[in-house]
């Protein structure tokens, strides 16, 4: 359900960006999602479509990066993908789960996603301390648009 | 363009009368329980109030409140802050339990950032922030976000030299970043037995010499401790309960909010 709201922000960022650069219509929108908030990309489509209903974005294509994200230890220099810690991730829903109105319990990390540093070490060494590539949680990359 | 988080974070914000942020030069300063104190207190005068724990590296508003473990819930509007003893709250503890957070650079940035977007707070008079302390990136961060709405900085010390070099720092970046301040709060202002802190002369002569409010001056008090200790209410620890209570109605005096 956090994708609605996720959602509404990127339409209220887009028409805010319309008028400020006097757009007639928006006609395609990319953006990237990091996979470690586990968005459901059909929720995000069909809010898209419902939420943007009588505004200039309405017909706007929407195009969802999905930036794959990848670790790098800091310590040792080991290098893992998110496959890799998927089951920490998906644990953290057991202990510090947060339940939606459908009784879905979601991982702290659909909300925030940088709280990965809490629940995921380096695999080779057990250290917290590495770096991210792709860490943004949500942002919007391309706008077209008519003026 | 205007970063959607941005754009969550004024929603969230829309229906709160007054942010009242927290903040202190330094740690160890006893922000937090100034903060959580406040929030208490504005509560028990009958406002709708809201704790926001912002201090992600050391968050100590679920110890503060006695929450051990919480279930969180999401909506459509996000995170829905639970409600304790009549407050509502959210930490990053809420998240995170025990585990730490070693966050660097972007991600403490982001994850304050997404704390403020996904709270829904909905309908508050107040809503008290517990900030990190110090000048770092997530609290400037925070600042760029909160100054946009009513708000005032309370700024926390304690009687010392050592600690008001660090203040007269804070106050400067407050008063460039166009932060209104509500005044400075002198904890640990006594002695246990009662007498007056030996450097309390120093906050005071600081706070005409910098023409701020002392706003209060909360004395040392020994049964805090153990207060905290057994998890019960803070207006058990007399002495700091009622210095609080005056601090809440001296900031709630100066705003047009009305209980609830």
């Amino acid at each position: 359900m956090h994708e609605w709201s996720v959602t509404q922000s990127i339409v209220e960022a887009l028409l805010r960006f319309a008028e400020e650069n006097g757009l007639r219509n928006i006609t395609r929108v990319v953006i990237e999602v990091n996979q470690l908030s586990q968005l459901e990309n059909d929720i995000i489509k069909e809010a898209f479509q419902i939420l943007t209903r009588g505004t200039i974005a309405e017909d706007a294509e929407l195009v969802i990066d999905e930036a794959p994200v990848s670790f790098v230890c800091r310590n040792c220099g080991y290098r893992w993908g998110l496959e890799d810690v998927l089951r920490e991730i998906n644990d953290a829903a057991k202990t510090h789960g947060i339940v939606d109105e459908e009784g879905t319990v979601d991982p702290p990390l659909h909300y925030l996603p940088m709280l990965v540093y809490s629940f995921v070490k380096c695999p080779r060494c057990g250290s917290r301390d590495f770096e991210i590539e792709n860490p943004y949680s949500v942002r919007i990359k391309n706008v077209e648009g008519e003026k | 363009m205007v970063e959607p988080w941005e754009i969550l974070a004024e929603r969230r914000m829309k229906e709160v009368g007054k942010i009242l942020l927290v903040g202190s030069g330094k740690g160890g300063v006893g922000k937090s329980l100034i903060a959580a104190g406040l929030a208490e207190a504005l509560k028990a005068r009958g406002f709708r109030t809201g704790l926001f724990d912002l201090d992600i590296h050391g968050p100590s508003v679920p110890e503060i409140l006695g929450v051990e473990k919480i279930e969180l819930r999401g909506t459509r509007e996000g995170l829905e802050p639970p409600s304790i003893n009549g407050v509502k709250a959210m930490s990053v503890g809420f998240l995170v339990g025990k585990s730490p957070v070693p966050l660097r650079g972007a991600a403490k940035s982001e994850v304050v950032e997404d704390l403020i977007a996904n709270t829904n707070w909905g309908h508050l008079d107040y809503l008290v922030v517990d900030l990190p302390p110090g000048t770092g990136e997530e609290v400037v961060d925070s600042l760029r976000v909160f100054r946009r709405f009513p708000h005032g900085f309370i700024v926390v010390a304690t009687p010392s030299v050592l600690a008001l070099s660090v203040v007269e720092r804070l106050l400067r970046l407050l008063i460039d970043e166009r932060i209104s301040i509500e005044g400075l709060v002198a904890n640990m202002a006594t002695l246990p037995g009662g007498a007056p802190h030996p450097g309390l002369p120093v906050i005071e002569e600081f706070s005409k010499k910098q023409h701020i409010r002392l706003l209060a001056k909360i004395p040392f008090d020994l049964t805090l401790e153990e207060v905290l200790m057994k998890k019960a209410p803070l207006s058990d620890a007399k002495a700091f309960w009622e210095s609080i209570l005056e601090l809440s109605e001296t900031i709630s005096a100066e705003t047009s909010a009305h209980p609830g």
